[in-house]
């Protein structure tokens, strides 16, 4: 963790990659890097792929063509140890939160603690709950996930992918399904972390508002081009891309701040 | 006949008027009923014209009207005018003629040749088989993997599957084996009372029973009960991400949800083929005893003589492995599910039928293999 801060070089490195379902290609030749403690997006429209391009990069899936690095490593270049070791050192936060449905929450955020660790039970309880405390949940370690609101099983679901105290933190749709004020709060949670345990985050998400207030950079997706179509800081990409998709897409975070203005 | 339509031909153009209400919930009028109308004069149309202009309230159903009449002037290659037309129904018109363009130049579906077909079904066989490989193949890796990291197995999730499959099934296992041991009886009784004859039906209740019924009708309710239960749990996991959580923890779903399965049936499945044994020969001694006035001490002593310790063991045997195919095929199916509900209920259907039938076909293959090794 600390020592994240003292290396070089980017954090995730995405070279030429080809990625898809089948017969059917999504995505190829996407490259980028994304560097130590960056907030990073990807962004593009419905359909364009970015949940494949994250499933890609957390090891759900192997890419067609191309490598995904971190910190100089592949996920399947090694052998299961080094995989697993690179795996701990990531935290996700699913779309659906992914809360596993027979474990309460408590027992849901310890569950990497257990396969991680040698703590014991009662170090476990002790992080746990600080770690809920953080997302805004104490005190609902007994609670099965079925009886959570939405927005508390996002945040519970958060607090298990900081358990470990990953260096990379991917979010799929965080805001989806939250309402604006806890969109806004998570938003906040995202920079919390980065400043606190300086976490290198990468977020897939078409939340414009989330975009323009907490993204250091963004890469849009293009859906019928099938690569990367603009790259950069969010107001440069609303201001002057040459493509007519990119603006169009950002325009509509333009008129919403003049909206709300 | 519709009065909602009114229908002319006249120097080769077909005017199709329509007036009053169209609602979808009342029957809308084919085009088909125009053509019945002009019948016979249909060669001479040139043209097509249809005016709504007095047109009461409507819906979808008029643009179903109107989109049949297009389709029909396309289909003759002759020019189709729509005359005062409401507004929306013109966007909506335009709308679905472009898709319709776009239907046209999709290539459509087409049926499958026979021999494709059963080749295709040849293939699929030919997958499962490498699919299941693959699956024991995993199991039997997780086994050794647990074999080093005993702790981490999930020893609670275990037991919470047995008292779920094992203590719970119970009631329905003691009932349907009870039963299933007094229709034996009344079957042997109905042949042996010829020979006067009844003791026997005691051999032939016990035999049936520790050997085949006990063994196999345990199975078939935990493959209904257990089985399906694991293959929905497992692939609503897997629709709602919580697999991919797993793996992305570097937990291997086979450690985490396979093997406490397994193990849990590899126990239970047994234990409840005693008690189903029981019960059944007590079905028996039940109709021995009341219906065939048979002494209770002669048809336990007759009971006692005809099993011997190799049928019960023969029988625990296969039930240990009926548990293993049970557990099996509902993680597996759960496993290979789709991610939405209905996969998941196909997982589950999937899982019961492909265990009833590796239970049946286990079952013929030991009763050759016992019959060999003379048991
Ligand atoms: N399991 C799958 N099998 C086949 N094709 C898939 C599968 N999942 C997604 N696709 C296809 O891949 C493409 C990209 O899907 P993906 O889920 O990555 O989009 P997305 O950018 O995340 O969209 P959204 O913003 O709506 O979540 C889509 O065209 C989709 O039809
Ligand atoms: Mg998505």
């Amino acid at each position: 963790m600390l020592d994240g801060k003292t290396k070089t070089g980017p954090m995730v490195e995405v070279v030429n990659v080809t990625c898809g379902y089948g017969n059917t290609v999504v995505l190829e030749n996407v490259s980028f890097s994304v560097a130590r403690g960056e907030v990073f997006f990807v962004v593009g429209r419905s359909g364009c792929g970015k949940s494949t391009l994250l499933r890609n990069m957390i090891g759900l899936q192997d890419p067609r063509a191309g490598e995904i690095r971190f910190d100089g490593q592949t996920l399947s270049g090694g052998g299961q140890r080094e995989r697993r070791k690179l795996l701990r050192r990531m935290g996700i936060l699913y779309q659906s939160s992914a809360l596993w449905s027979t474990m309460t929450v408590g027992e849901n955020v310890a569950l990497p603690l257990e396969e991680h660790t040698r703590l014991t039970r009662a170090e476990m309880r002790e992080l746990v709950a600080m770690k809920l405390g953080m997302v805004g949940l104490a005190g609902v370690e007994g609670v099965y996930p079925e009886a959570l609101s939405g927005g508390m099983r996002k945040r519970a679901a958060l607090a298990r992918a900081l358990i470990l105290d990953p260096e990379i933190l991917f979010f799929d749709e965080p805001s989806a399904g939250l309402d604006p004020v806890s969109a806004r709060n998570l938003d906040r949670l995202i920079l919390q972390t980065r400043e606190s345990l300086g976490t290198t985050i990468v977020v897939v998400s078409h939340d414009l508002e989330s975009i323009c207030t907490v993204a250091d950079r963004v890469v849009m997706l293009g859906r019928d081009e099938k690569t990367l179509i603009a790259t950069g800081r969010p107001r440069d990409l609303a201001g002057e891309s040459e493509n007519p998709h990119v603006r169009e897409f950002f325009q509509g975070t333009m008129t919403q701040k003049a909206k709300e203005v | 006949m519709d009065s909602r339509i009114k229908a002319e031909v006249a120097n080769g153009l077909l005017r199709v008027t329509v007036v009053g209400d169209w609602p979808l919930e009342r029957r809308v009028p084919h085009w088909k009923e125009v053509l019945k109308r002009i019948r016979g004069r249909e060669g001479w149309v040139k043209a097509v014209a249809v005016d709504a202009g007095e047109v009461g309230e409507w819906d979808t159903s008029l643009l179903l009207f109107l989109i049949q009449a297009n389709d029909y002037s396309a289909k003759r290659g002759i020019p189709c005018r729509m005359e005062r037309l409401p507004e929306l129904v013109r966007q909506l018109l335009e709308q679905r003629v472009g898709d319709g363009a776009a239907k046209a130049a999709a290539p459509g579906a087409s049926r499958e040749p026979f021999f494709a077909a059963i080749g295709e079904r040849f293939l699929a066989g030919q997958r499962g088989l490498v699919e299941w490989a693959a699956f024991l193949g995993e199991c039997v890796l997780g086994i050794c993997r647990m074999a080093v990291r005993w702790r981490k197995f999930r020893w609670m999730d275990s037991f919470s599957t047995m008292q779920q499959a094992g203590a719970m099934a119970l009631p329905i296992v003691g009932l349907i084996s009870f039963l299933v041991g007094l229709i034996l009886a009344y079957q042997a009784a109905i042949q042996m009372r010829q020979y006067g004859a009844e003791i026997f039906v005691a051999n032939l209740v016990g035999l049936s029973v520790v050997r085949e019924m006990g063994p196999m009708m345990t199975a078939v309710i935990l493959a209904g009960r257990t089985g399906a239960a694991f293959a929905a749990q497992i692939g609503n996991m897997k629709m709602n991400e919580e697999i991919d959580a797993l793996e992305t923890l570097g937990i291997q779903p086979i450690d985490f949800l396979v093997l406490p399965r397994v193990l849990a049936l590899l126990i239970m499945v047994p234990l409840l083929t005693v008690y189903a044994n029981l019960l059944g020969v007590l079905g028996g001694y039940v109709v021995g005893v009341g219906v065939l006035d048979i002494a209770p001490s002669a048809y336990w002593f007759q009971s006692r003589e005809a099993i011997d310790v190799n049928d019960i063991a023969s029988g625990l045997i296969k039930s240990v492995t009926f548990g293993l195919v049970i557990a099996a095929a509902g993680c597996m199916r759960g496993l290979q599910s789709e991610r939405s509900s209905a996969g998941v209920g196909r997982a589950a259907t999937s899982a019961v039928v492909t265990a009833i039938f590796l239970i049946i076909v286990l079952d013929a293959l030991f009763a050759v293999l016992f019959e060999q090794l003379g048991i």
